[in-house]
């Protein structure tokens, strides 16, 4: 790499990983199974490096990062139509601009989680790490377990309720103090 | 949260991928009806993928300063620093955002240099120390028990360090400070050169600027000249600020970040380090020693990042001919055979630059370094062949330095084709000399005459000690 490669290599790490965690939570939205958004992240990346070059402004990062990350979910949305039901163009629009307004909002809820994932009892917390593990599938963990995969899917979904629950007390204690 | 029970219940079964047409279509009116919806839904993605990226590991050279939690967040970043370096090779396998994967990746790609240590004053060595003249550094922690080291970045911020100190390279742009003190000279196309510290974040603007930490984690920031931005971190209690800090202006924060009233001595810094006035001009991966190192044997100095370059003998007498590479402007490629004779000339000084690229991976395409460099005097003579070079060790060597009179020496002739070979361009005022080496295994070297500034037997400062010779 050149000298300036590396600079604008470095100034787009820089603002990816800014912008890293909301894309994410973002493109999870737009698309169903965690598995597919992973991959779908992934094309985000690359298409966001790729294009980086293109762009005029730092100031329009977050804005085009988000433009470029529905964009791919769209593309890829698309091929799954057929075998999967996903949400309309509107939808995925509203959902962008939701997105980057709140990314504060989120990036304070994160934060909270650190505290809310020590409240979970031994139990929840092994569960929540091997459930997250990449490549896990939940009827095997479920197999392994004696569970039942509905079971399984159902536990993890009122862990996740609880841990929103909890991340939105703690911040509004501390809006309180 | 006042979301009803069906309403969480359509967000879960969307996104696990088994939500019917009806209650697909169901969750996607109540998220474009209501905005309240529509934001809870979003909190509960980010969860899902904030679970998703919890980790237990963290990589230590770029440790967080954020929780371990989510301590995914460096190791994305060093994928996609590895991807965009391995040109997508890493995509386009499609591997699964797997940390295990993208370490062994990590590994199997060689970490980068971010820095290298140009001048070490005043310091004990020790057989196994990673400081050392010449040494190309990659991002973790290092401790200067004592002394001076400069450093020069990837990114072109030069930096002091005073011992003792422990220093964390995190990036070719971005240091931290634990303790001791540091100035640094950020030139133009070098701003936004960070140096963290327990409390602070003090961001160039292009500058020099002076930190220290004290023992309690105190940071002292001060502005010779130029502005820096002293950003604050916000916590769970109290948001993050900014102060700009212009010339001659400094400030002190606690290692929470909270300013504290005081006096700063200037002098308390070492001086940032500045261009010594007849240093050459280096541009791109070329980086200038101020030092001369200890051994340029074939891999005492490894790096694919660094290009090194420093000045051998001063004002050397050619009083006869002496065979040289090439002595006139234009484009040579190491698939020529060249030869010419200059001299008997004035006194010259000689220089060495040294390339030494560790093992390419096999899984790159070939890549190259590109530098350039400028001399105050015009050149009289560059010399890139193993055989010249072995001969002229002696009279043009720096009498401490350690050469490699091996095989693999000077730059590349390989028979297959000029595009993977070494090119060097010779400007037509003879100052400048552009390099454009291949990554390969093999040691680069090549010396460089330059007509001595001031011609004078006075001036003549090393003594004509043999020059050291590596084994054979």
């Amino acid at each position: 790499m050149t000298d300036s490669e590396q600079q604008r290599h470095d100034l787009f790490l820089r603002l990816y990983v800014e912008h890293e965690e909301s894309l994410r939570g973002f493109v999870r939205s737009l698309v169903p199974t965690l598995e597919d958004s992973r991959e779908v992240m992934q094309d985000v990346a690359a298409v966001l490096w790729r294009k980086f070059e293109d762009i005029t402004s730092m100031d329009d990062f977050r804005r085009w990062a988000f433009g470029v990350a529905r964009f791919v979910s769209m593309e890829f949305l698309r091929t799954r139509r057929r075998d999967r039901h996903v949400f309309g163009d509107e939808a995925l629009r509203l959902l962008a601009v939701a997105s980057e307004e709140s990314e504060d909002a989120f990036e304070a809820e994160r934060r909270a989680l650190n505290d809310c994932l020590r409240k979970l009892t031994d139990d929840q917390r092994t569960l929540v790490e091997e459930a997250y593990k990449p490549g896990v599938r939940i009827d095997e963990l479920a197999a392994r377990a004696g569970r039942s995969a509905m079971a399984l899917y159902k536990s993890l979904h009122r862990i996740r309720i609880a841990l929103m629950n909890c991340t939105q007390q703690v911040l509004a204690q501390e809006e309180r103090t | 949260m006042n979301r009803t029970e069906h309403e969480l219940e359509l967000m879960r079964l969307y996104l696990e991928g088994v939500a019917s047409l009806e209650e697909t279509q169901e969750l996607e009116s109540l998220i474009v009806k209501d905005a309240s919806v529509r934001q809870d839904f979003l909190r509960y993605t980010h969860l899902d993928s904030a679970l998703a990226g919890v980790r237990r590991s963290q990589p230590s050279a770029v440790a967080p300063r954020r929780s371990v939690w989510l301590s995914w967040r460096p190791l994305a970043a060093a994928a996609v620093a590895l991807l965009v370096g391995a040109s997508f090779y890493f995509y386009s396998m499609r591997l699964r955002d797997d940390a295990r994967d993208i370490q062994t990746a990590a590994v199997a790609a060689s970490e980068p240099h971010v820095a290298v240590v140009t001048s070490l004053s005043d310091y004990d060595h020790t057989s196994h120390d990673p400081l050392a003249v010449g040494r190309a550094l990659s991002a973790g922690d290092y401790h200067l028990p004592g002394g001076r080291m400069r450093l020069s970045f990837a990114g072109g911020a030069q930096m002091i360090v005073e011992g003792p100190a422990q220093l964390s390279l995190l990036s070719s742009s971005r240091a931290r400070l634990m303790g001791g003190k540091a100035a640094a000279h950020v030139p133009e196309g070098a701003r936004g050169f960070t140096v963290e510290t327990p409390g602070v974040e003090v961001v160039d603007l292009g500058t020099d600027f002076g930190v220290s930490v004290g023992p309690s984690g105190v940071s002292d920031v001060h502005v010779f000249s130029g502005e820096v931005e002293a950003r604050v971190a916000g916590d769970d209690s109290r948001p993050g600020s900014l102060v700009a800090l212009n010339t001659s202006e400094g400030r002190r924060f606690a290692s929470d970040g909270v300013t504290v009233e005081a006096r700063l001595d200037p002098s308390s810094f070492p001086p940032p380090p500045s261009p010594t006035p007849d240093a050459p001009r280096t541009v791109g991966a070329i980086h200038y020693l101020q030092q001369p190192p200890v051994s340029v044997e074939t891999g005492h100095l490894e790096s694919n990042e660094f290009i090194l370059l420093f000045k051998e003998r001063e004002a050397v007498d050619l009083n006869q001919e002496t065979v040289v590479s090439f002595a006139r402007s234009g484009r040579y490629s190491g698939t020529q055979k060249l030869r010419t004779k200059i001299g008997p000339t004035r006194q010259v000084t000689s220089f060495l630059m040294h390339y030494d690229p560790t093992k390419r991976p096999t899984d790159r395409s070939p890549l190259r370094r590109e530098g350039s460099v400028t001399f105050a005097a015009p050149i009289v003579g560059v010399i890139n062949r193993k055989g010249v070079l072995n001969q002229t060790d002696d009279l043009f060597g720096h009498p401490g330095v350690i050469y490699d009179q091996g095989k693999r020496r000077g730059v590349e002739r390989s028979n297959a084709s000029d595009a993977s070979s070494d090119v060097i361009v010779m400007s037509h005022d003879l100052r400048t000399l552009h390099f454009n080496l291949a990554v390969s295994g093999d040691l680069d070297q090549i010396r460089i005459l330059v007509r001595a500034t001031e011609p004078s037997a006075d001036t003549k400062p090393v003594s004509d000690l043999p020059v050291r010779t590596g084994k054979q």
